[in-house]
């Protein structure tokens, strides 16, 4: 992205065609430009409002984006700078300029950004007197959680040259300081506070560039009480609640299962941290949210146990095929002995009437393939037939993305087929091209060589492709082409 | 040249223009900021080539100019040779002031490529 004006009054010029531009036309592109030399002015705040309201326009523009990552960069804001690359990364893998961007900001010395609230939060939970800045240790999801143990000053490494910045979880949730040093009494329970999703989108990605792994105890056997996926529907409440007791804190279901391990066997993992703490993850806080469902931790209800809800397990391997999905909604599912239950089932018309809703549907998939009918295709020929009154238009034709011809009229010596398949061709090509290039959906297209001109031009699925000497007044082509084309919509609806 | 390419982008509504190789090397490029050089350069030297073979399937003879009208921009190609010259502008620009323009322009450019 080179900008290479050389004068002040030619900047200063552009700037300005390039502000009328914009007030013309609020949609237009040019935003990016204009928010780049707005930066380069030193007005970031004024280049930071009008790249974000561009790309609150136009959310997919990566040059956009890339404009805005600079900005950051040069107010002094790598996090945010950092987030808006990862952006410009997932919409755009593998994009040169936000590689290059992020291995400059590697490079230097990061400085966490004033506006980031974990700064002074960190530096309170370890009391270990360490030579380099605290960790952040930023869990992989918003249901994650951490212990925190500070190793003996004796441990503690020397510094790299990544900083990381320790987020005082335990404080955050509880409102308390982390107890001094946790190897004396239990470990404590850190309960995850909810994380704005930004926030714990970001890290991960940070976690990656840092090389720092973090093994996903994928291998371990979880105790039977908390499922790993989903059970069926029918049996799925009542499973939880059992486990769930009053005095556990929930995030931590399976901790009475396992009273007597200690915190470095086998439920969690240890992650080593170069900046003298160990932070440990418990297998459940890595493991997927599914058990927890999306809710924060702290809001998870204490579902009250009725033992009677233990009738339906065996139910599911018992209840015949298709329908069991429909059965637990129809029936309460409590204080219904199950013989009682099978029984009512069986005699209810439900199950009779389960096979009449499916014949609908058949009979519309049957039904639903539309084919061009001949009025259709006679009168999109017909359509072709005026262009073709044009004396320097050799051939019309509507031809599917697949190259396939719908409609032709074309003069002696012109092969609809081939010159169908190869505009279809070039119009693919030409697609994936301009949308590499950022610049949107492609409307039309004209090709000109040696002997001839072949125009394209995109109709939903469809394109009309027009082939025509080399001498002829492009407008009245492209004006003939429109009113093609729109009859030719008509008829496709 | 640079200056032959700062003359075509003034025409209202340019954004960048830029002379390619048949390679995909950008020879001389001009672009406003927000507009991918390199990008630009190497899907102007993929379109070209890929475009050119499909023509000389058409028997059609060489390829000479490729105009696209997409909804972000539109983009102008115009080869001679082993160079192309290709502009990118607004969705809304006067594409025949475009192409004269460029036409001058290229003639130009290879002038001062052939001394």
């Amino acid at each position: 992205m080179d900008v290479r004006e050389t004068t002040e009054p030619a900047k200063e010029g552009k700037v300005k065609t390039l502000s009328e531009q914009l007030v013309s036309d609020p949609n237009s592109l040019v935003f990016a430009s204009l928010a780049d030399m707005y930066r380069e002015e030193g007005m970031m705040e004024e280049a930071l409002a009008m790249c974000q309201a561009g790309l609150e326009l136009h959310p997919r523009h990566v040059p956009g984006r890339l404009i805005l990552a600079r900005i950051h960069r040069d107010a002094n804001r790598p996090l945010e700078a950092r987030a808006v690359l990862e952006k410009v990364l997932s919409l755009e893998p593998g994009n040169p300029e936000a590689l290059t961007l992020l291995q400059a900001m590697e490079a230097k010395p990061e400085e966490p950004s004033p506006a980031f609230p974990v700064d002074e939060l960190s530096a309170k939970p370890t009391t270990v007197v360490s030579p380099v800045p605290p960790l952040v240790v930023q869990p992989l999801g918003a249901d994650a959680g951490l212990e925190i143990i500070p190793e003996t000053p004796v441990a503690v490494e020397p510094p790299k040259e990544e900083v990381f910045k320790l987020v005082p979880w335990a404080e955050a949730a509880t409102g308390t300081e982390a107890p001094p040093s946790i190897f004396e009494g239990p470990a404590p329970v850190v309960v995850m506070p909810e994380i704005e999703r930004s926030t714990t989108d970001l890290i991960p990605g940070a976690f990656a560039k840092e090389g720092f792994v973090i093994s996903h105890p994928i291998d371990m056997e979880f105790p039977k009480e908390v499922p790993l996926a989903e059970p069926p529907a029918s049996i799925e409440p009542p499973l939880k609640p059992p486990v769930m007791t009053e005095e556990v804190p929930l995030a931590l279901v399976e901790e009475p299962a396992l009273p007597s391990q200690k915190e470095e066997e086998q439920p969690v993992k240890v992650v080593e941290i170069p900046a003298g703490v160990e932070v440990l993850l418990h297998e459940e806080a890595l493991a997927p949210p599914a058990t927890f469902e999306e809710k924060p931790v702290g809001e998870l209800p204490i579902l009250p146990f009725e033992g009677t809800l233990f009738a339906a397990p065996p139910e599911p391997p018992e209840a015949p095929g298709p329908p069991p999905a429909e059965e637990e909604p129809e029936k309460p599912r409590k204080e219904v002995p199950l013989a009682e239950f099978m029984k009512s089932l069986s005699e209810s018309e439900f199950l009779k009437a389960t096979p009449a809703p499916l014949a609908p549907v058949a009979e519309r998939a049957v039904t639903e393939p539309e084919v061009l009918s001949d009025e259709m295709r006679g009168e999109m020929e017909k359509a072709l037939e005026d262009l073709l009154t044009l004396a320097e238009v050799e051939g019309a034709m509507i031809v599917n993305r697949d190259g396939l011809v719908l409609a032709e009229r074309t003069r002696a010596g012109i092969n609809a087929e081939e010159a169908a398949a190869l505009a279809a061709s070039i119009f693919e090509t030409t697609l994936r091209s301009i949308e590499r290039m950022h610049l949107g959906l492609l409307d039309r297209g004209i090709v000109e060589t040696g002997s001839g001109r072949l125009y394209l031009t995109a109709m939903g699925d469809a394109m009309v492709v027009l082939l025509t000497r080399d001498d002829t007044k492009m407008g009245l082509v492209l004006m003939r082409m429109k009113k093609v084309m729109d009859r030719v919509r008509r008829v496709l609806g | 040249m640079h200056d032959i390419l700062e003359e075509l982008n003034a025409t209202p509504g340019a954004r960048g223009s830029m002379l390619v190789g048949r390679d995909g090397f950008v020879i001389v490029s001009n672009v406003m900021s927000g507009v991918e050089e390199r990008t630009i350069s190497a899907m102007i030297a993929t379109i070209t080539s890929e475009v050119s073979q499909t023509i000389s399937g058409l028997r059609r003879g060489e390829l000479q100019a490729v105009s696209l009208y997409a909804s972000g921009g539109n983009i102008f190609f115009l080869c001679r040779e082993d160079v192309i010259l290709a502009m990118i502008t607004e969705p809304s620009v006067n594409v025949g002031l475009v192409r004269v323009k460029m036409k001058s322009g290229l003639e130009k450019l290879t002038a001062m490529l052939a001394s």
